[in-house]
């Protein structure tokens, strides 16, 4: 991985992550020694069901944990600097210029007594200090970019006289108001049905066509890792599992939890044999002993429910933290 | 589909749901009406697994909403037995609200945080039977084992249970009655990816072992092709195309289900491919569109489309479609 560090964008190295309750007396390690990066121009996806830490990682890449949360250790380096050594001054230039973000609930993340020209207009006026018709004919240019029909109708109207898609192209259009190098959508496409959800993920493909930007999907979504993504970094409890390129997570998944994941997955293409994952995932202040997935393992021995695996290098970019990675 | 007698378990007919838009504040008055449900004509059978699937705004919760008796329709009936629902009354209506039950997307929000478990299971067996405490308490404990809970869990409050464990609750409440019919409206949407295909598999078997009916909604045509035996499509309070589920699949006939079958997502990335994506987003059940209502956002759309409102009409056995030929 060495040769690759100028390359990188993001560097997240050794990220731990814990939130704090009843007076610091009980810890939940929501993220856990996470390391991982992305170079200019990726397509990378974190996969995890929820509470793995998957939002977490992105939330603290942001340094927008929540009270109770506090990065522990680690570092993450964006541009050759790191975030975590920044004042928040520093930082709020860092979010929505460089770094843009996508957020599940589209209603949650606009701010229903704003006009949606205000709402697009006020990242770019902060960062840019542009204002009046220039300003005015940005917002036009964004709403077309995002495929808004009518942007000069469109910028007028509140967040509550819009469809669940058009409100998360309009915080797309916020997202990329900026030109930011890296662009974090959490579950952006959850929320919506799925011929929107079709027309949303050729929208940010074709984005960061043209815009070059790097994508970093957090999804729980298989079939959007298979249809947009190139790498890929399976979270379980708060650690990263397995990375791996997509052709190699589809074709021949090393960690016995990435392999079930695709075992249970509903697809149309074969409605074939599916075989459901025993158990639920752990509760991440009362972790098991051993390796998080042993539990719920069809391959798991007692070594497993003693030690915790380390991550084993299968191949250039390839790893699996397991004591039997599968190999083929 | 035919429209005589019903001698199904369920027959719905004609089902019509319009809810009056007001404006106004002391003299109000109805300015349009949200056509939620525009004519739904649906049978069904015993040990029958109907999916419904469509985008949000279809009509499919509404449809449940009337068939749990929680929503009246404007027009038409729904047949149980024969017997209309709506004109129930007494020993009928305790006997109907026991047959049919429903199971809901989200496990912490249907099941009341304030009574334990076994009086969440208990409760719909109280309220339409005499059973004495012992026999309740039989009950609980026999729908706990059918769905893989241990039984020492009865005791236990919601918050303490795992969002698949909650589902398991809700699911020995809606078996408990012994119901014939239940209504699963998105069961697996809230739940964690790697404990979805647990929850299909469990209410699978209890289908079979039970000799239930499922009428089963979902968004995710994946899943409901999974599970059901027939899946009716709807759109914007329409059922556009209605077969059993290989048939629907394999030899799928209206172009809306032709664009939520190519927009679901590959399996494997080698199966992505460029699609045809749909245009447009589904439109506002306060204005629908003239003639057929997917015209605008249709592929293969004709003239006659925008003007005329396409029939169901069978196009194979057991296989309905509402378009244009």
């Amino acid at each position: 991985m060495s040769t690759l560090e100028e390359k990188a964008l993001l560097q997240v190295v050794g990220l731990t992550t814990h939130f704090f309750s009843f007076a610091r007396s009980r810890i939940v390690k929501a993220v856990d020694n996470v390391s991982f990066e992305v170079n200019a121009g990726d397509r990378l996806a974190v996969i995890g069901e929820s509470g793995c830490g998957k939002s977490t990682v992105a939330a603290s890449i942001m340094r927008v944990l929540p009270p109770s949360g506090e990065t522990v250790s680690g570092k993450i380096i964006f541009e050759g600097e790191d975030l975590l050594l920044k004042s928040n001054q520093e930082m709020s230039e860092v979010r929505g210029r460089r770094i843009g973000m996508i957020l599940q609930d589209p209603m949650m993340s606009l701010d229903p007594v704003f006009t949606i020209g205000r709402q697009i207009g006020e990242t770019i006026h902060k960062h840019t200090g542009m204002r009046g018709n220039a300003l005015n004919e940005r917002i036009k240019e964004l709403l077309t970019a995002v495929r808004i029909p009518e942007p000069a109708r469109r910028l007028k109207q509140w967040p509550h006289e819009m469809s669940g898609g058009m409100r998360q192209r309009i915080v797309g259009a916020i997202a990329i108001s900026c030109g930011p190098k890296l662009l974090i959508c959490d579950e952006a496409t959850t929320n919506l049905d799925v011929t929107i959800q079709l027309q949303y993920l050729n929208l940010l493909k074709e984005l960061q066509e043209k815009m070059g930007v790097t994508l970093v999907f957090i999804t729980h979504n298989l079939g959007i890792v298979a249809e947009l993504c190139e790498k890929v970094v399976v979270m379980y409890a708060g650690k990263i599992v397995e990375r791996a390129s997509v052709m190699e997570i589809f074709d021949a998944p090393a960690h016995p939890y990435t392999r079930a994941l695709l075992d249970a997955a509903f697809g149309l293409q074969d409605i074939k044999k599916r075989r459901p994952i025993p158990g639920e995932p752990p509760n991440l202040a009362n972790l098991p002993q051993g390796c998080s997935f042993n539990p719920r393992c069809f391959y798991a021995d007692d070594r497993c429910r003693q030690e915790e695996p380390p991550e084993v290098s299968l191949a250039p970019q390839r790893s699996a933290k397991c004591w039997h990675p599968v190999k083929d | 589909m035919d429209t005589n007698a019903c001698n199904e378990l369920l027959g719905i007919r004609n089902l019509k749901v319009h809810f009056p838009v007001k404006a106004g504040i002391i003299f109000d008055h109805v300015i349009g009406h949200v056509k939620a449900l525009d004519g739904i004509n649906l049978d069904i059978k015993p040990m029958q697994v109907v999916g419904l699937v469509g985008e949000s705004g279809s009509g499919k919760t509404t449809l449940s909403k009337v068939l749990l008796l929680q929503e009246k329709p404007t027009h038409g009936d729904v047949c149980f037995l024969g017997m209309d629902i709506h004109r129930l009354a007494g020993q009928e209506l305790k006997t109907y609200r026991r047959s049919i039950q429903a199971v809901f997307q989200d496990p912490f929000a249907s099941l009341s945080p304030r009574l334990r478990v076994q009086d969440i299971i208990s409760e719909p067996l109280e309220v339409s039977t005499n059973l004495s405490r012992k026999d309740l308490a039989d009950k609980v404990v026999e729908s706990l084992n059918m769905v893989g809970l241990d039984t020492g869990l009865r005791r236990v409050y919601p918050h303490e249970l795992s969002g698949g464990q909650r589902q398991r609750v809700a699911i020995a409440r809606a078996i408990s009655t012994k119901a014939r019919i239940i209504i699963l409206d998105e069961p697996t949407s809230a739940l964690d990816v790697s404990v979805r295909l647990q929850i299909v598999r469990l209410l699978m078997d209890l289908q079979q072992n039970l000799q239930l009916t499922y009428l089963l909604i979902g968004h995710d045509l994946a899943m409901v092709a999974y599970m059901s035996t027939d899946i009716a499509v709807m759109y914007l309070g329409k059922i556009v195309e209605f077969a059993e589920t290989n048939e629907l699949l394999n030899n799928t006939a209206h172009p809306y289900t032709r664009a939520l079958i190519a927009a679901s997502l590959p399996d494997h990335p080698r199966d992505k491919k460029v699609r045809e994506v749909v245009s447009g987003e589904i439109a506002s059940p306060l204005n629908v569109p003239p003639g057929c209502r997917f015209h605008p956002r249709c592929p293969v759309k004709k003239a006659i489309c925008s003007e005329q409102d396409p029939p169901l009409i069978a196009v194979g056995a057991n296989h309905w479609v509402a378009c244009h030929p």
